[in-house]
């Protein structure tokens, strides 16, 4: 098969997946989600901790022996992470959950994505201009 | 938030029981207080629909409503969508009961806890019936609760499913299956992040593919210039030589052909992002909720207000989420899933922060209100 053609059968295939697994979860639900940050609610907590673990016992498994990238410590990992947790308290959005709200209906979603666009974006320019840092940023 | 709604649903219902009796009410006929009525409730907030209605579940002869549970349920859902939490109690005991909509125990626990989550009591007792298993709340006995409640422990508060998502082991099962079987097909961690990097920076990346492909085409004029040249200066036999060994170190190397720097064209990552909202669309349709809306639903109004304020709020939100999780170099999927599950310390570390913070920017958030 075609390597691009496989490439957009698997990934369609897989962001359909996510896409229906992140609703059924009620992972894009912003009251779900607002209480699991208030702890008022612990389900979404463990589903997340529930999927790492089981993540982990499958790549122990799977890929062992097999070199995976490595995302390192680097200056931006703090800061980054705080920026995007105050993003997501905000919007209820990570970048994925942006689409899955919009695909449950809520228009608001659409002001979520320009943002994320607009902020991929700036980052774009400031790393090429001023930050120069090595983000181990997942290649795909 | 919830005495404005009893005071303003005493005023509907006094106007409901006054209509009638005052008879002065300025209208020549009841067609005309009806189309008022539902002029006010179209362009009006939630309680003015939430009050037309309990006009139509109950009826109001002298404003030319007949009672109609179908259109009452309409008006609740409304007012219900807006967050309006006597609506959506009254929503749920209409799904419940299915009166004016198809009886629907799922959507009657939906409501409820819609209504529940604003501090309706009532609401939180039937949420609480129906989670004990009693399936008809009315008519269980009165201790039931009680009992329920000293049965409860503290295993239960964390493991019990109390909303009509799946439960915690489903979607951890889920989110760990799509988080390896991403990296066994795709032979790359799962990060959503980075798709959209990939998708912004789609102009840099066609003009680099464009200046490698150049790069490839000059390399084959040049070695062939080069060995017009060779064959030129030293002869046929010299030439055969320096082929052979050529030959011998491509066939080490792995062909000649230069390793595509990056496997997935950036295209496919449009179709990924595509079909995760697609799939959101399917499985909310699926679950039955599937509405077109304006707002962020109850929660986000409950916090944020409604209006069109939402939009600048989530367009900065968004902002610092694209900001951030580049700059991170990852988010909930790369860092959270793929990372953590890995022990990578970047992951570990950039996890840690982003889900502090959002802890402690809800908490505050919920203090300020």
């Amino acid at each position: 098969m075609n390597n691009h053609l496989r490439s957009h059968l698997f990934l369609g295939l897989f962001g359909l997946l996510m896409g229906m697994s992140l609703t059924f979860i009620g992972f894009a639900d912003y009251g779900e989600l607002h209480r699991m940050f208030v702890f008022a609610d612990l389900r979404l907590l463990l589903v997340f901790a529930g999927g790492v673990a089981l993540s982990m016992v499958g790549f122990a498994v799977l890929a062992r022996g097999k070199k995976l990238p490595r995302k390192s410590l680097h200056k931006g990992s703090v800061p980054g992470g705080i920026l995007f947790g105050l993003g997501w308290a905000i919007t209820g959005a990570c970048p994925s959950v942006a689409l899955v709200q919009l695909g449950e209906g809520y228009l608001p979603a659409l002001a979520t994505m320009a943002g994320i666009v607009t902020g991929v974006l700036a980052y774009r320019w400031m790393q090429a201009r001023y930050f120069h840092w090595d983000t181990g940023a997942c290649e795909v | 938030m919830s005495i404005r709604s009893v005071l303003l649903t005493a005023l509907c219902a006094a106007l409901l029981l006054l209509t009638p009796a005052a008879g002065a009410s300025g209208f020549t006929t009841s067609d005309e207080a009806r189309d008022w009525w539902i002029e006010r409730a179209e362009h009006g907030g939630p309680n003015m629909q939430y009050g037309l209605g309990m006009m139509y579940a109950v009826g109001n002869p002298a404003l030319g409503i007949q009672r109609d549970e179908s259109r009452a349920a309409v008006w609740y859902l409304r007012a219900a969508e807006q967050g309006h939490a006597e609506a959506q109690f009254a929503l749920g005991l209409f799904y419940e009961d299915g009166r004016g909509v198809a009886r629907d125990p799922q959507q009657a626990l939906f409501w409820y806890r819609m209504a529940a989550d604003q501090g309706h009591l009532i609401a939180r007792e039937k949420v609480l019936a129906i989670a004990s298993g009693a399936t008809a709340p009315e008519t269980a006995p009165a201790t039931a609760p009680v009992k329920e409640a000293a049965a409860t422990s503290l295993l239960d508060t964390v493991f019990v499913n109390k909303t009509n998502f799946w439960d915690w082991w489903q979607g951890a099962l889920a989110l760990a299956f799509v988080t390896l079987a991403f990296w066994w097909v795709m032979r790359a961690p799962l990060g959503v992040s980075s798709s959209w990097d990939r998708i912004v920076g789609w102009r840099e990346e066609e003009e680099f593919a464009r200046k490698e492909r150049a790069m490839i085409e000059n390399s084959e004029q040049v070695t062939d210039a080069m060995l017009a040249e060779t064959i030129a200066q030293f002869g046929k036999d010299a030439v055969a030589e320096l082929l052979a060994q050529q030959g011998k170190s491509a066939a080490k190397t792995g062909g000649t052909q230069p390793v595509e720097r990056r496997q997935i064209p950036w295209q496919a990552h449009v179709t990924f992002l595509a079909m995760m909202m697609i799939g959101g669309l399917l499985a909310s349709v699926m679950r039955g909720d599937f509405h077109v809306q304006f707002d962020m639903g109850a929660d986000y109004a409950r916090l944020f207000g409604s209006g069109p304020h939402i939009w600048v709020l989530l367009l900065i939100g968004g902002i610092m989420v694209g900001f951030g999780t580049r700059m991170a170099g990852g988010c909930t999927s790369g860092h959270g899933l793929s990372g953590c599950s890995r022990l990578q310390p970047g992951s570990l570390v950039g996890t840690a922060a982003f889900f502090g913070t959002a802890v402690v920017t809800s908490l505050i958030l919920e203090m300020l209100i």
